[in-house]
């Protein structure tokens, strides 16, 4: 009861404390008239009166706290207290505050964004029910291509014969023009099988989604399900879009449905705008490939259903199910063993679970390692800073037992001076924690327009600041302040308050040592990060350096699709010839082309066999050769050197002999000895004449693989002139100027196609080096800022040792040891934790360099000259920091330091 | 040799207000003129303590307080004694009176 009544009371006290405060100043006011009142009837004067009562009384606010002390709130005037002190101490050190405060923040900041990346890129479900039963499969195809696209007999196969999987679906992607918006667009569309809503137990936010018999074999209906973004997008949002006529691929398809917000299908990288039945191909033109040919019902060698998705029987375990599918891939072998067989043997299927979004095929590794190695990069930078800042809370610990000691010896608790110390980092910490949110807000503000490898656009991710990891950053702040405010707390009640009020702060050589800890800490850790660092920046200049087999500089590129909007070859061969007429004639061109594919540029590999006239084939030899089919102009846009013979030209057109120009690569293998001009080989079964050998460009990557490549003139290739094609032009003037200027072009000739992208060809490679360049910003922002803290770390054990052994030296000094012994002395203290951090350091640096292997072009990982010119360069910044401090110690003047004791 | 007016003893303050309140509610000032009254001005109650005690012998729940008119019409706040607040002052009183027997006793040891 009394505990009730006492609480109650107290919560009074601080809910309602105006109304307290006020009863209390009336119940004064009321004592000091009665006591004037007093006096007056005893013959003083009225002024006197109140003059003498208040003297009697006492300052009125000293009377009020005391009163308010009563009620129970002291505890909470001790942290308001401690919070005053807290502005004080860090208004009077300002460098501790700000260094403490920024440490934290870059630290916590870089790390809130880094992870916020990483999740969204790597660890995020789809919003699909039981993702962690759902299983991605391929087919297998050559080796290296464990991810290829299955045909549909082969999917009804795999559904039908294993029995691990309670249901599998398909789908497939297909370029689209949008018609009937609100502006023509080129969207994103997914053929799906009939179950597929169903098996990812998605339902439709409106109308209804693709459902079982919408995909009847060879006759699909032509009904469409927007996803909820593009609906936004491009029809306003407007529920009366259901039961409308949209035209894709100017064909009519009636839209039933709009999916559910936030999904927008499995993968990463696509996301779906319009659903469409597995079969409408046929109905969406030529552009979309396999999908739209008649026999892909039948045809098991027609492999255009890019990913199958299954999901597993109860109970059933991924291994389990692999071993199931081995099972049924055997069998298929047997039973079909030709349209099974693949290069180096019969297909198999490959399997992945769906428990995460699905990564680009071909990048998964390259993706998580590049993602790993930043957030490894910015975690090391965390330990860093908590190392740092563990040591400057130490020294600063330090540096105030004398201050800590007066204050206990006038009687302020153990416990409230530990409390202090407390708030004071927490103060700190919560400080720092707001540095962090600016960090992290601008960090992701600047790494929005980087892509990570696979062509993930960072901004398409739609990374916000998560609030989870921003609360894990926060929790992060408040440890690290409990953690390293304790340490330096616990060791007030230890304090002998004597000795510290005297400035003598003995026993405390474990505290060194500890510090001396940090510092090899801190040395190893910028010794990674400097070699790292190193690397990349090495790689960034080799890239740049390279060699691109063509000039990006002064060419610009834009790519579209006819085919989409249903030119025939004849069409699609005139609006060509007008298009490059028209950019030709523009003031500064001084050449244009078109291929169906340029360097840095994704995907449009074309593949198929040929067999060279005068080299012998392996009896299980085949030469497997990539080609682009181009447009005369195309190796003078790209700046690509014609080495020998010719390049294509209006010559080659159709019904004249077919021609092709090969890269040196496939020269120098096939016709090694021999000249290739002139030369005979088969071309996708077609015999052609070899007129000229270029140089090979860059496809991808700087520092690929090179490989065998052919160029073929457009006009003698009828079945190339579909699907997507890329214009390039080189101009003398100002590239960026050209492209309006190029987009005006297109829209003359028809207003209706859209550009899938215009940008130079700079830019192009720009993004082709972001990895490398994101890898080299990053580390050497972070190398710089863990060089600083390392410096300042060693210079801060410095001077803390020599500090507090200036008595020794003194002695030491005064009896005739020379200026240069006592420098020695100091360094040779220091070497210990320095050349231990650095060979810590470089055997982590050796550890960690398979992971960054991956990202390197003209240097290797373990690269030991990087490693020791690192090395020195931190020995010689480490010495510095240890010079200034003993410099200082060996010019002590002993009477002095001797004096002050 | 100056006449000194007695400090009062730590903790007396308390007991003697929960006297006189039990006596009659009374407010501040007329609890510290009562004191100082009865005593005969030996005891000099400090007005800062007085308040400080009061609140807590609220806190404690021995004493409970209500605005009262007084009167000559003024607004003051009353104090007046708790059924726990008389068990309290019984507990004191004869802890008072032990102590004082025993300084006494020992005081007049010769």
């Amino acid at each position: 009861m009394r505990r009730v009544r006492d609480l109650l009371f107290r919560l009074r006290a601080l809910l309602a404390p105006a109304r307290m405060r006020r009863d209390l100043d009336d119940e004064l006011r009321f004592h000091l008239d009665m006591q004037t009142e007093k006096l007056a009837r005893a013959g003083w004067s009225r002024e006197e009166a109140a003059r003498e009562a208040r003297r009697k009384f006492g300052a009125p606010r000293r009377q009020r706290d005391r009163a308010r002390w009563a009620w129970g709130v002291s505890r909470i005037a001790d942290g308001a207290a401690d919070l005053r002190l807290v502005r004080r101490q860090l208004r009077r050190n300002p460098g501790f505050a700000l260094g403490a405060i920024l440490t934290l923040g870059l630290g916590i900041g870089a790390n809130t964004a880094m992870f916020s990346v990483a999740d969204q890129a790597l660890l995020r479900r789809p919003p699909v029910e039981g993702a962690d039963r759902l299983v991605a499969l391929y087919t297998t195809s050559r080796r290296g291509f464990p991810k290829a696209s299955s045909s549909y007999p082969d999917f009804e196969d795999y559904r039908d014969l294993s029995r691990t999987f309670s249901d599998m679906a398909g789908y497939s992607s297909v370029p689209l023009n949008v018609g009937e918006a609100e502006t023509p667009r080129l969207a994103f569309g997914m053929l799906v099988t009939g179950n597929y809503f169903d098996l990812l137990g998605v339902r439709p936010g409106l109308g209804r989604a693709i459902q079982r018999g919408d995909d009847r074999p060879g006759a699909a209906e032509r009904v469409a399900v927007l996803s909820h973004a593009f609906w936004r997008e491009a029809f306003g949002g407007d529920p009366a879009v259901i039961g409308r006529t949209i035209r894709l691929n100017d064909s009519p398809f009636v839209v039933v449905g709009v999916g559910p917000p936030g999904f927008d299908g499995l993968d990463l990288t696509t996301s779906v705008d319009v659903w469409l039945p597995l079969f409408a191909g046929p109905y969406l033109g030529p552009g979309v490939g396999a999908a739209s040919d008649p026999e892909m019902v039948s045809n098991r060698g027609a492999r255009w259903i890019g990913t199958l998705v299954g999901r597993l029987e109860p109970g059933v375990s991924l291994a389990r199910a692999r071993q199931d599918m081995d099972v049924v891939s055997a069998a298929l072998a047997e039973r079909y063993p030709s349209e099974r067989a693949a290069i180096d043997g019969p297909r198999g299927i490959t399997l992945d679970p769906v428990d995460r979004y699905l990564l680009p095929v071909g990048s998964e590794d390259v993706l998580r390692r590049f993602v790993f190695l930043l957030v490894a990069v910015v975690g090391l930078a965390l330990l860093l800073a908590s190392a740092n800042l563990a040591n400057l809370l130490l020294a600063r610990a330090t540096a105030r037992h004398g201050e800590i000691g007066v204050r206990m010896a006038l009687g302020a608790g153990a416990g409230r001076v530990a409390r202090q110390l407390l708030t004071e980092s927490l103060a700190l910490s919560l400080l720092g924690g707001g540095v962090a949110l600016a960090v992290a807000w601008l960090m992701l503000r600047g790494l929005s327009s980087f892509e990570l490898p696979g062509g993930v656009s960072i901004a398409d991710l739609g990374v916000g600041l998560d609030p989870v990891v921003l609360g894990f950053a926060l929790g992060l702040a408040v440890l690290t302040a409990l953690l390293f405010g304790l340490a330096p707390a616990l060791q007030t009640s230890r304090l002998d308050v004597v000795r510290a009020v005297k400035g003598e702060s003995a026993g405390h050589a474990g505290h060194l040592a500890f510090r001396k800890g940090l510092v090899a800490v801190q040395v190893g850790l910028c010794l990674i990060l400097l070699v790292g660092s190193g690397l990349f920046l090495r790689t960034l200049r080799n890239s740049l350096d390279a060699d691109l087999g063509f000039e990006p500089h002064g060419a610009v590129g834009a790519r579209f699709n006819l085919s989409l909007l249903g030119y025939t070859e004849d069409g699609g061969q005139a609006f060509l010839d007008r298009l490059l007429a028209g950019v030709r004639e523009l003031p500064g061109v001084e050449a244009a082309g078109v291929g169906s594919l340029v360097p840095f540029q994704d995907g449009g590999f074309r593949g198929t066999f040929a067999e060279v006239e005068g080299y012998e084939m392996r009896p299980d030899e085949e030469i497997r050769i990539d080609y682009v089919a181009i447009e005369p102009g195309y190796f003078e846009a790209l700046g690509i050197r014609v080495l020998e013979g010719r390049g294509i030209t209006d010559r080659d057109a159709t019904g004249q002999p077919p021609v092709v120009v090969i890269n040196r690569y496939m020269a120098d293998r096939y016709w090694a000895g021999r000249s290739a001009v002139g030369g005979h080989m088969t071309f996708a079964g077609t015999p052609v004449e070899v007129v000229g050998v270029v140089d090979t460009p860059v496809w991808q990557a700087v520092g690929e693989e090179a490989s065998a490549f052919a160029f073929v003139s457009q006009a003698q290739l009828p079945m190339a002139s579909t699907s997507f094609l890329t214009l390039v032009a080189r101009t003398s003037g100002n590239e960026e100027a050209l492209l309006p200027v190029i987009r005006e072009r297109f829209e003359e000739l028809d207003p209706g196609l859209s550009l899938t992208y215009l940008r130079t060809m700079d830019e192009l490679v720009e993004v082709a080096l972001m990895p490398q360049r994101m890898g080299a910003a990053l580390l050497t922002m972070f190398a710089a800022l863990a060089l600083v803290l390392a410096a300042v770390g060693v210079y801060g054990v410095v001077s803390y040792a020599v500090r507090r052994r200036a008595r020794d030296i003194g002695i030491r000094i005064a009896i005739g040891a020379s200026r240069s012994h006592i420098l020695r002395s100091v360094v040779r203290e220091m070497a210990p934790p320095v050349l231990v951090g650095l060979a810590a350091g470089a055997v982590s640096a050796a550890a960690l360099s398979r992971t960054v292997q991956t990202f390197m072009y003209g240097v290797s990982a373990s690269d030991p000259w990087t490693v020791l010119a690192i090395a020195a360069l931190l020995l010689a910044v480490a010495l510095a920091a240890t010079l200034i401090p003993a410099r200082a110690a060996a010019r002590l003047d002993p009477m002095r330091v001797l004096r002050a004791e | 040799m100056p006449r000194s007016k007695p400090d009062m003893i730590r903790g007396t303050l308390d007991m003697l207000i929960l006297k006189i309140v039990s006596l009659e509610p009374l407010h501040g000032w007329g609890i510290s003129e009562r004191i100082e009254a009865i005593s005969g001005d030996e005891l000099k109650v400090n007005q800062g303590s007085l308040y400080a005690s009061l609140h807590k012998l609220t806190r404690e729940g021995w004493i409970r307080s209500y605005w009262e008119v007084t009167e000559n019409n003024r607004r003051a706040r009353y104090y007046a004694i708790t059924r726990a607040g008389e068990k309290q002052l019984g507990i004191e009183t004869e802890r008072w009176g032990r102590l004082s027997t025993a300084v006494h006793d020992i005081l007049a040891t010769t």
